[in-house]
């Protein structure tokens, strides 16, 4: 895995995210409680003068790991953030996702529609499966939530214009370029808080993080940060193995991101 | 820590890029084996036999069809540096995703197959990436294969090649050709005993050549910062040129005040400042200049540009980040995919400078009336 | 330190009825306990009803198991997950 420059990545990420501050007009953050989204709060945080001043939405579906709602009430206590928990539904659904999928798609159309929000920040990478490779760092999503993959907007240089169609919503992905060791890599260099799941116990620990029902732990004895990065260094298995819904067919991931679930 | 160079491959939709780079990603085993299981697997379903190519195409669609809708970034590692290959859509109709891909390169790698040669779409990829920027290409002449690696083939390739590329727009620094079989992977890591006739480099040692070769494009000039936004007390922004001095006089244009930035905050060239002019209102697409004579102001510039659907009378640009409306003398009949040099007029004063001598506020982003992207510019 | 007694009857009247009351009765319960860590068992999970065939299993210190739990909620009609209140816990979860 590459390791790439901490700094670039970094001025990237505040780049863009300052960029959506100026461009749009009422902006959330979505967290999850994983790796990824609390690195977001924290690059957040240096974006803005030390505070997140947007809302951050939990979608809840309610079976999320004990340990992610502890950390979530701590965190957001101590970074004094403006949280969301919108609940999801589980519901029956044609295609067989039942907790992750559609029905967090609607808890979060809900969200938006009840706030007006008109750009939601997003911390996913284009290392994380080959689907997420093709995204943008503003990706624009209509009031249905359709993901227009066959005809993306243009993004320039460090341009970033994109449709102003008042019904739907922008993506803002500042973390696109990140890999999975980088983010890891500056968590340790900035000491920002982690999940606990992430750590082993018992010769277990979970490398991607979704439900109790849908995530799967791996064999690992990582316990600490510095473990979990030399472990990355030597590893072979993909990030998401552990989530049970990657393990259908790729075509069926890009028909959720069209239908606008994350 | 490692360096990362963007390289973007183009060239025409038969030319074999994407079988290129999926067989680099193998070669280089930079693509896990999961994935190229996986993509041997849905090729297997599909009825497809499995090629290099599917490793990239991971849109249905793009797979079932045979070509390539978007961009994808493939990182490699190879030696001490990485490159990452910005694969673009060949399509004509799938322009937007190629200038998007390539916006970003430093290098062009250019891949012509041996049997159709330089062709005209070919021709006008190099044009638009000269023009987005890139000055330094390497022409991958494959599909060598298929002629039985024969030097005479590509005699006449080469020859098209160099008379295309001396009336570009933007300097060429760099170019070097290269030959081989991206699906045979003939010439591509190591060197090819089927092409004797061939002295060089194979392809991946070329590609490192050329970015360790890689000069340092900022020269020490004085300060220039462009600026996004507001927020609070302070204003956002990127340092362009120079570095920021506190408790120095700037200047803010286009609107020729004399300001000080009292604190700054650096994140690279990503800063946040807390400057003297109080009223930040509309601050977003204006420049912090510590020398006056480092920009131009005015709502007419000169400028070259590339339009994807025929231009009408007036329509959009994104300078720095803010939108303009502009207008343009049409007197011929315009057609699609057509580079117009001319005069723009604009709806305000900007402050910019030449691409070639600053890119960063020389180039904007065309829309049309209908705010659909439609191109871009250079100013002159 | 709340007894394992206590904290099984209360379970017991937890999977009996399931309501937003016992449930803060169950997690006060367990702050001050020998209660470290939790287990969950999913059948199949196509709705919201299938939560109620979930279960979650309860560890002291020494892995010894205690009892179990529910892990959804019902306040009048509505049924939605409470994994929430299982908040302090450790998962031991091994597929």
């Amino acid at each position: 895995m590459i390791e790439q420059n901490l700094k670039d990545l970094e001025e990237k990420s505040i780049y863009i995210l300052r960029e959506a501050s100026a461009k749009f007009k009422n902006i959330a953050v979505l967290w999850s409680m994983g790796k990824d989204s609390t690195t977001m709060l924290y690059l957040i945080r240096k974006a803005f003068l030390g505070k997140v001043p947007f809302p951050v939405i939990h979608i809840d579906n309610g079976i999320d790991f004990p340990e992610s709602y502890k950390f979530r009430d701590e965190l957001a206590k101590k970074l004094k953030l403006n949280l969301i928990v919108a609940k999801s539904e589980i519901k029956p659904e044609i295609s067989g996702f039942s907790c992750c999928g559609t029905n967090k798609t609607e808890a979060l159309k809900r969200v938006l529609k009840e706030h007006k929000f008109d750009a939601l920040i997003v911390s996913i990478r284009r290392d994380e499966h080959a689907i997420r490779a093709k995204e943008r760092y503003m990706s624009y999503r209509d009031k249905n939530f359709k993901w227009n993959y066959k005809n993306q907007p243009a993004e320039l240089w460090d341009d970033y214009s994109s449709n102003l169609d008042t019904e739907g919503h922008i993506r803002v992905h500042p973390m696109l370029d990140w890999n999975e060791i980088d983010v890891w890599r500056y968590i340790k260099q900035e000491h920002i808080p982690i999940n606990p799941l992430y750590f082993s116990i018992n010769g277990f620990r979970y490398r991607s993080l979704g439900c109790t029902h849908c995530t799967v732990p791996i064999k690992s004895n990582a316990k600490n940060i510095d473990d979990i990065i030399k472990e990355l260094k030597t590893t072979n298995i993909e990030e998401r193995s552990g989530r049970e819904q990657d393990k259908e067919k790729e075509y069926v991931m890009q028909k959720l991101r069209a239908l606008g679930y994350l | 820590m490692i360096n990362i160079y963007k390289i973007v491959v183009i060239g025409d939709k038969d030319a074999g890029k994407s079988t290129l780079i999926g067989k680099i990603a193998m070669l280089t085993k930079a693509v896990s084996k999961a994935r190229i299981k996986e993509s041997k697997n849905e090729s297997k379903k599909l009825g497809k036999k499995f090629e290099p190519a599917f490793i990239l195409d991971v849109f249905k669609e793009e797979r079932e069809k045979g070509l390539t809708i978007d961009t994808t970034a493939v990182e490699v590692p190879y030696k001490d540096v990485a490159f990452q290959f910005i694969d673009v859509p060949g399509h004509e109709s799938l322009i937007k995703n190629m200038l998007t891909g390539a916006s970003n390169a430093k290098v062009g790698l250019v891949v012509i197959s041996v049997k159709e040669g330089l062709t005209r779409e070919t021709k006008l990829h190099i044009k638009l990436a000269n023009m987005l920027g890139i000055n330094n290409f390497i022409f991958f002449i494959n599909k060598m294969d298929k002629c039985y690696y024969s030097k005479d083939a590509i005699i006449e390739i080469f020859r098209g090649v160099n008379i295309f590329l001396i009336p570009l727009f933007n300097g060429i620094k760099y170019i070097k050709f290269n030959y081989g079989s991206a699906l045979k992977g003939e010439n591509i890591m190591k060197p090819s005993k089927k092409i004797w006739w061939y002295k060089g480099r194979p392809l991946m040692e070329d590609l490192y050549a050329f970015v360790k070769d890689d000069e340092k494009t900022n020269e020490n000039m004085s300060t220039i910062i462009s600026l996004q936004g507001a927020f609070e007390n302070k204003v956002f922004g990127k340092v362009i040129s120079g570095d920021i001095k506190q408790n120095k006089y700037y200047y803010l244009m286009p609107d020729n005040k004399k300001v000080s930035i009292d604190e700054y905050n650096k994140n690279g060239s990503s800063v946040s400042l807390k400057i003297s002019q109080s009223d930040k209102t509309d601050i977003s697409g204006k420049v912090l200049v510590e020398n006056k004579n480092d920009i131009m102001v005015s709502d007419e510039i000169n400028a070259k540009m590339f339009f994807i659907k025929k231009p009408e009378n007036y329509f959009y640009i994104s300078f720095l980040g803010k939108t303009y409306k502009a207008t343009l003398n049409i007197n011929e009949n315009g057609k699609n995919f057509i580079f117009i040099d001319s005069i723009i007029k604009i709806d305000n004063k900007i402050a910019y400078q030449s691409f070639s001598k600053i890119k960063d506020i020389g180039r904007f982003v065309i829309y049309d009336k209908d705010l659909k992207f439609n191109g871009f510019g250079i100013i002159k | 330190m709340k007894k394992d007694t206590d904290i099984k009857a209360i379970a017991v009247e937890l999977k009996l009825n399931p309501n937003e009351s016992n449930w803060e009765k169950f997690e006060k319960a367990i702050k001050n306990s020998n209660v470290m860590y939790y287990k969950i068992t999913y059948k199949t999970l196509n709705n919201k009803e299938n939560l109620k065939e979930a279960y979650a299993e309860i560890f002291d210190r020494n892995k010894k198991l205690i009892t179990t739990v529910p892990i959804f909620k019902k306040d009048g009609r509505k049924i939605e997950g409470a994994t929430i209140h299982l908040k302090g816990l450790v998962s031991i979860n091994k597929w």
